[in-house]
């Protein structure tokens, strides 16, 4: 019971309140849910339990991050290079993650503080963001302290070793958050314009929005890629945190049952209550179509962040106790999600490099703030969401992808059957051993592949383009698009010679391969160092 | 609300009652001395770093 609840801890954060309603709303609302549901069943519950077996086999090695586990799922020499992802994607998540919790810090402050009594969140939030301040290098002071604090926070936490007792606490504070998430969900569903003040519409249109479903936007590989990104982001699979977690457990001690509850509890607090909360309230306040743009194109967290305030405020006294509770909890949410990325870090330090868990967490908390200084001051120019995009999405299929690839073909499927249903707790249907080894990896290809290529127009006009000699219309928000600015101006300077988001966008996919090839650099280091011990 | 956003909202729901519901019940029925083993491997963290 206490190691589900901490995974459901680890997994409930701001992706089930905030991202997935942003995404869902991004992606055509109803649309979005068909492939989502699917990508769970065919993707999340498989990866959970592939990555909890690779984790705990990993463990019996006295290996507790992704390199030195995926390499021993094989003899292959690139297997630990593959393990990379699982270094990479926490620290760069860790980074941009932190920066959303200490919003969730900055609104306890300016909630009990009475700011939202006088400013409106909608004025509050981008200067805080520095998104007005005219320039795409304006550093927004209030935030990047906010941030450090934050980040200052999960250091001290980590180099402690007291997580378990983060996670004691969780077990207070997530059924409060809950409890706070339902009490939002039925007041907000009964917000109705004329009776409520500052409701612009009723919020059943944003309910209605949410799950109405429009099959056409099923042919759209970014929303299925979205929808896998969630999945993914939500679990917290396809990053090394969970790898990390289960490889402290023994041999014997179930993965099954673990991996299924803590999984199907986290939907709950999404698909139910995340989806009832935030698209609903948001449309009550700003309108359906402005709820459209502020999440278009971009990872759509603010949102939250643009709309609570404001409905707190019609709660008179307890409108700061609201605020301060909500946030807080949210905060709390947060940072035990963030505290499961820093972990596998801390471990890969430790395990392969001897050094102490303190000097081990000033490490990871130097590199975490250097990224996310990056998110911070660059957040107008796009930084926040190319991390968003790259780190949070696509890095996280792609590493999923290959370790699903490797547990089921290079590990092999009998191996890794008897590894997930060792010691379980539940009877796992015999028929996910065929769907982790011919389902799984090829619905992930399929969608990284159509993510890929995806064309502007019809798939049917894009090959008779092709095939006339004209060339692939690459859409914009394709992954190959997005790599070459297809659609916008591209230019590093506009006319005034002021530097450009391109340029920003650029710079920050720079820094985060030089970052990636500098962890593969100190895996490669690590285990030449390992090699010179064994001879 | 439609009324395929109702079917699709209900019908997601029941789902995802059932499983968590049914594994959530699971967990809760697991005998207390073997719930107390799966607490070890979390536990294991915080030994290794009161170790350094």
């Amino acid at each position: 019971m206490g190691l589900v609840l901490a995974m459901a801890g680890n997994a409930v954060g701001l992706g089930n309140f905030l991202r997935f309603p942003a995404q869902a709303a991004q992606n055509g609302g109803g649309t979005f849910i068909i492939p989502y549901l699917i990508s769970f069943v065919l993707m999340g519950i498989p990866i959970l339990w592939v990555e909890w077996a690779i984790g705990r086999h990993g463990g019996r090695f006295g290996h507790h991050s992704a390199p030195g586990m995926l390499d021993h799922l094989g003899k292959q020499w690139w297997l630990k290079y593959v393990g990379v992802f699982g270094l990479f994607t926490n620290l760069t998540v860790a980074a941009y993650y932190s920066y959303i919790e200490s919003w969730t810090l900055a609104y306890v402050w300016h909630s009990i503080k009475g700011t939202f009594r006088n400013t409106p969140a909608t004025e509050f939030f981008p200067n805080y963001l520095g998104t007005t301040a005219g320039s795409i290098f304006a550093l927004p002071v209030e935030g990047l302290i906010f941030f450090a604090i934050t980040l200052t926070l999960n250091v001290w936490i980590l180099s402690k070793g007291i997580a378990k007792g983060i996670e004691t606490a969780a077990k207070i504070g997530m059924p409060l958050l809950l409890l706070f998430a339902i009490v939002l969900v039925i007041r907000g569903l009964t917000l109705e314009p004329g009776t409520d003040p500052g409701v612009v519409q009723s919020s059943l249109e944003g309910l209605n929005f949410v799950w109405n479903p429009d099959l056409s936007g099923l042919a759209n590989p970014t929303v299925w890629l979205a929808a896998a990104g969630q999945i993914f982001f939500t679990l917290s699979v396809g990053m090394g945190s969970i790898h990390c977690y289960a490889s402290y457990l023994s041999e014997r001690q179930d993965i099954a049952l673990n991996a299924a509850s803590a999984g199907w509890l986290n939907e709950f607090v999404e698909v139910v209550l995340g989806g009832s909360l935030l698209i609903p309230i948001a449309t009550a306040y700003l309108g359906l179509v402005a709820v459209q743009e502020a999440t278009v194109g971009g990872s759509g967290f603010g949102l939250g962040f643009l709309t609570l305030p404001t409905l707190f405020n019609n709660w008179g006294w307890f409108a700061p106790v609201a605020g301060a509770m909500w946030f807080g909890l949210l905060f709390f949410a947060g940072i035990t999600s963030s505290l499961a990325m820093g972990q596998p870090i801390l471990a890969f330090l430790e395990d392969e490099f001897g050094m102490k868990r303190k000097k081990a967490a000033v490490v990871f908390g130097l590199a975490a703030f250097t990224l996310g200084f990056w998110c911070v001051w660059l957040y107008a120019g796009g930084s926040f969401d190319e991390f968003d995009f790259w780190t949070g999405t696509f890095s996280l299929v792609v590493f999923a992808l290959l370790e699903a690839f490797i547990f089921a073909w290079i590990f092999g499927m009998d191996k890794g059957w008897a590894e997930i249903t060792r010691g379980a707790d539940i009877k796992v249907p015999i028929a996910f051993k065929y769907v982790i080894k011919y389902v799984t990896p090829f619905f992930i290809l399929a969608i990284f592949l159509a993510a890929l290529v995806k064309p502007e127009a019809e798939w049917g006009l894009a090959f008779a383009s092709l095939t006339s000699g004209e060339g692939w219309p690459f859409a914009p928000d394709s992954v190959i698009g997005k790599i070459f600015h297809i659609g916008t101006d591209y230019v590093w300077f506009d006319a005034d010679g002021r530097a450009t988001r391109a340029m920003v966008e650029d710079m920050t996919r720079g820094l985060l391969v030089v970052l990636f090839i500098a962890l593969s650099i100190l895996v490669s280091v690590a285990w030449k160092r390992k090699e010179r011990r064994q001879a | 609300m439609t009324g395929a956003a109702w079917m699709m909202m209900l019908g997601t729901w029941a789902v995802v009652f059932f499983f968590a519901g049914r594994f959530f019940y699971k967990v809760m029925t697991i005998p207390a001395e073997k719930q107390d083993g799966r607490m070890e491997g979390a536990a294991e963290i915080d030994d290794i770093s009161e170790h350094d």
